[in-house]
């Protein structure tokens, strides 16, 4: 434990008075000799950098360089250097041409032109007079401006400006107890622009009451960098989030020369109150990455793809969440989407149903409306599931006479733990419709605001289809001390269960068949 | 040391090459919370008598120039002035209307070059030239003319910069420092805590982090950190109770409401650059896992949803810690099965003063989730709500868990009736559950609320 007394102490033996100040020595590390990514839902990955460092003893400044630039480098780990770690620096400016001009203000360049008449070169020593917009010289007897008198010209600069690295770098400094030798360090630190998510194809078999369900991991490196041979992760929980930091790509300040007004007397800007409309569009952004649905679509398409087990990320426990590790070392390119294969179950048991529920009981519909899908199984080994389900995108296939696999349906899943019910809403019927009609709605009042209501509504369910449909009809609550009774189905008494404290009709509908649900709902309106 | 230097130089004369310039400098910045930085300057410069103007190049391009302030000995101000009409192509050209400037054609055939003087009329959209009783606009035909300029306009600067007129009693050198409060340089604390589970154990490192904006870079500045924001209301310090009062430590003193921290070695806290100094390392932190469920009111969930992870610490010296601990970012990571640190989470604390809890949002739970229903509702009277609940916790891991619960959102006059698990009353209208769900299991809570007013004679319904 210490606290800023103890680091007085640490830094004073190393770092000179403030006056005469050296810098201590400089050592590279090596590029990294491994590379290890863990890549979050929420664009953040975690990489680690496996490097080696040459140590002479005491205190030096460690340089990494390549560094992402959409680093967080407060995230920084380092770990190799337990205890000698006093200060770091991020530096974001990679060698550009617009770095190397601004660092070089109130240097001396060597200016060099050609005549392109004659292929004359001319060099002359002008001093980078202001570099902020636009470049003014200063020669020895005048001033001009760079890039702008049609000339060929040529700034050359005698050294690169200090401090001034070839790619984003951190450095540490290391106080006077660092040890001596090569050692092996590990850099860690978070970067943005990386993400994964789940999609899952679900394949149902010709009555609905399998499925073969695959999931896939589905990373996009937005950025401009890219790991090659990089051992890959993936997490798949909700982290806490502060976004207290941003990584620093996004204030990329572009290079600018400008120039004095290059208008002349033919060629003026367009007018902008749009009597001149002959400039040309600007180009259309470019198409935005491949995502995951043209592989389902290609899976869908495909008979059953087999997965052996070792082609399956191995999954562990991460503090609360799951964490995937990519069975082999692989790349991830820059501006790419790469999808790796999370869980692959043949012949899992679904639940299809369709779904109606009722949410007021004012109205009378006037035309019917086609119920839910739902697919529904547990997350269970006795279902042929039983692996935790990252939240997703579930695209559903139903095999059909005439046309083969078609899209059955979609919907969005949550994160489903083992022992929990994993359901999708995937489609509204269009052969399995319901009609409401409301033949009673009258309240009386109750002491206070309070009233008591009372409606009596039948629901008519139609099936087209040439097969039985398994429904479920859930009356919603309005109020407190609602009753549900007098509750008939085709005239014959039948139950409501309760699910989620919902009254809840459970019904199969025969093939090709006008049914009728009616009941008295009563409650207190308060 | 090329930046954040200043010149002394006569009224007239506008030269970098002054002599007061080589002085060494001593500089200290304070720096708050909220994007204000006071910078302080002290130098030994050489003024001379009577009217002087001393210019300041490389001042901060964010300061408040009004809150610039030169001390020294026997001068007053007479005036100062805030420049930062930067030198570029476009002003030079505007600057140079109505003076003569030269042009050098160059023949693109021949490469013979003729040298011209002209008059800048106009520098708005083309620039127009008189060239002897001729008018032409520049480069229209496209071919290469170089624009000579022999002189540009001394108020126009490559940086920008202070410049302030001073009144000197005496000629000779001195020590003068300015002072100036400018935005644009920020600093924040950045923790980072790796978690061990089985040892109940944070390691916490901690970081001062600088960003500096300003254009201008300081060397070897004495650094002091205000912990607290002048004027303005900190962010609210999520997570932290506090409890008792704050221990100042040998570097940190407390001045007004704010703490103050100083770094202990002057710092060079350079322009575009993120610069940390390590200020904590406390690798043996107490810290408990918990389950945390809070839900207000009553209501059915129709999907299971996971409980928060939180880390519970406390900032004392007999929990491994105790320090006061500035406003920050706590990054959270912990060691997988190959020994890899691997991030889980990251909160923010508040100033935290020594003796203080620290509640830390992990994320949420894969594994250990809450579902609620509302079995039954009822409104047997005017004013009285009974609400049966049911609560069901599952845990999908392999190892039992407690889930720590909270029913919020009682209304104040309430009974609680029949409650599957004994709860704590924590305030007036909340209950704690410590729920136990056994490895791969589920516990349900139930219990039933009435709350409402009860009335001497129930109303006919």
């Amino acid at each position: 434990m210490r606290f800023f007394a103890p680091s007085f102490a640490t830094l004073l033996a190393f770092a000179a008075p403030a006056y005469a100040q050296e810098s201590p020595r400089e050592v590279r590390a090596s590029a990294p000799t491994a590379v290890t990514v863990t890549i979050y839902r929420d664009n953040l990955a975690l990489i680690t950098e496996t490097r080696e460092v040459e140590l002479t003893g005491g205190p030096a400044k460690v340089v990494f360089e390549g560094v992402l630039d959409r680093a967080i480098p407060q995230s920084a780990i380092i770990r190799g250097f337990e205890g000698a770690e006093a200060e770091r620096n991020f530096d974001f400016d990679g060698l550009n041409g617009r770095s190397l001009l601004l660092r070089s203000i109130g240097d001396e360049v060597i200016i060099r032109r050609t005549n392109p008449g004659s292929g004359a070169v001319v060099e002359e020593t002008a001093v980078i007079q202001a570099a902020g917009d636009g470049v003014a010289l200063r020669f020895a007897d005048r001033y001009e401006a760079l890039g702008c008198s049609g000339t060929p010209e040529q700034v050359i600069f005698p050294r690169i400006p200090d401090g001034l690295r070839a790619r984003p770098a951190l450095s540490t400094l290391l106080g006077p107890e660092a040890p001596a030798g090569r050692q092996q360090v590990t850099l860690s630190y978070l970067a943005t622009g990386i993400e994964w998510e789940t999609d899952y194809v679900v394949t149902l078999n010709e009555d609905g009451s399998r499925a073969d369900v695959t999931g896939w991991i589905t990373v996009q490196n937005a950025g401009e960098e890219g790991f090659a041979d990089a051992t890959v992760g993936v997490v798949a929980g909700d982290l806490s989030r502060t976004f207290s930091d941003t990584a620093r790509a996004n204030f990329d300040r572009m290079a600018q020369r400008s120039c004095w007004s290059m208008d002349t007397t033919t060629d003026f800007p367009p007018d902008t109150r749009g009597l001149y409309d002959g400039v040309p569009p600007p180009p259309a952004p470019p198409p935005p990455p491949m995502m995951a649905a043209p592989i389902a679509e290609m899976m869908a398409k495909d008979e059953r793809i087999v997965v052996t087990g070792s082609r399956i990320p191995a999954r562990e426990e991460l503090g609360d969440y799951q964490l995937y590790r990519f069975p082999e070392r692989t790349s991830v390119a820059a501006q790419q989407t790469k999808q790796i294969v999370l869980v692959s179950r043949p012949d899992v048991a679904v639940d299809r149903f369709l779904r109606a529920r009722v949410s007021d009981v004012m109205n009378t519909d006037a035309e019917p409306w086609g119920m839910s899908v739902v697919l529904r199984t547990k997350n269970e080994e006795a279902r042929g599931l039983g692996e935790p389900l990252p939240k997703g995108h579930a695209n559903v296939y139903a095999p059909h006479q005439r046309f083969g696999l078609l899209v059955a349906g979609r919907d969005s899943t949550r994160d489903t733990p083992v022992g929990v019910d994993w359901e999708m809403d995937i489609a509204e019927s269009f052969d399995v419709t319901a009609q409401r009609t409301i033949s009673r709605n009258s309240w009386r009042p109750l002491s206070g605001f309070r009233k008591h209501v009372t409606a009596d509504l039948t629901i008519e369910v139609a099936n087209a289809t040439n097969r039985p449909q398994q429904v479920e009809i859930a009356q919603q609550i309005l109020g407190a001390s609602q009753r549900v009774t007098n509750t008939m189905w085709n005239g014959a008494a039948v139950r409501a269960t309760t699910k989620d404290g919902e009254p809840t009709f459970l019904l199969t509908v025969p093939p090709n068949s006008r049914n009728a649900l009616s009941y008295r709902i009563t409650y207190i309106d308060d | 040391m090329r930046l954040a230097t200043f010149a002394a130089v006569g009224a007239l004369l506008v030269t970098t090459a002054a002599s007061a310039q080589q002085a060494p400098s001593n500089l200290a910045i304070t720096i708050y919370n909220n994007d204000i930085a006071l910078v302080e300057d002290t130098r030994t410069v050489q003024i001379g008598s009577g009217r002087t103007r001393l210019d300041f190049p490389n001042v901060s391009g964010r300061i408040q120039p009004e809150t610039a302030a030169l001390k020294a000995d026997g001068v007053s101000i007479v005036e100062q002035n805030f420049d930062f009409d930067l030198l570029t192509p476009v002003k030079m050209m505007e600057k140079a209307v109505g003076s003569r400037v030269r042009i050098v054609r160059t023949n693109p055939a021949t490469g013979r070059e003729t040298v011209e003087t002209a008059e800048v009329l106009s520098a708005n959209q083309g620039v127009v030239l008189k060239i002897g009783d001729r008018i032409e606009v520049l480069r229209d035909d496209g071919l290469p003319v170089r624009v000579l300029f022999d002189r540009i306009p001394e108020n126009l600067r490559a940086k920008p910069t202070l410049s302030i007129t001073v009144d000197s009693q005496r000629a000779g050198s001195r020590p003068a420092s300015l002072r100036y409060l400018t935005n644009g340089i920020r600093w924040s604390a950045d923790y980072v805590g790796v978690f061990d589970e089985r040892a109940g154990t944070l390691a916490m490192q901690g970081w001062v982090t600088l960003t500096n904006n300003t254009g201008a870079s300081y060397t070897n500045a004495r650094t002091q950190l205000v912990a607290g924001a002048p004027g303005q209301t900190g962010r609210p310090s999520s997570g932290v109770r506090r409890a008792g009062t704050g221990g100042a430590s040998s570097n940190q003193t407390s001045f007004a409401d704010y703490h103050i921290y100083s770094l202990p070695e002057p710092t060079t806290i350079a322009e575009n650059q993120t610069k940390q100094v390590s200020f904590l390392d406390a690798p043996n932190a107490r810290a408990a896992k918990v389950y945390d469920v809070e839900r207000n009111g009553f209501g059915t969930e129709r999907f299971a949803g996971g409980a928060t992870v939180r880390l519970n610490l406390r900032n004392a010296q007999d929990a491994g810690l105790g320090a006061a601990l500035p406003q920050g970012t706590v990054r959270l990571y912990t060691k997988d099965s190959t020994g890899r640190v691997q991030f889980i989470g990251e909160d923010n604390i508040g100033h935290t003063s020594e003796g203080s809890d620290i509640e830390l949002d992990v994320g949420t739970a894969f594994d250990v989730t809450s579902q609620s229903t509302v079995v039954k509702r009822e409104n047997p009277v005017e004013g009285v709500t009974v609400t049966e609940m049911a609560y069901v916790f599952r845990n999908a891991r392999a190892e039992a868990v407690t889930i720590n619960f909270q029913q919020g959102g009682l209304n104040g006059d309430h009974d609680m009736q029949r409650p599957s698990i004994e709860p704590r009353k924590v305030d007036a209208t909340t209950y704690a559950f410590a729920v136990p769900v056994p490895a791969r299991g589920e516990t349900r809570l139930t219990f039933t609320v009435r709350e409402g007013k009860r009335r001497e004679t129930p109303p006919p319904r």
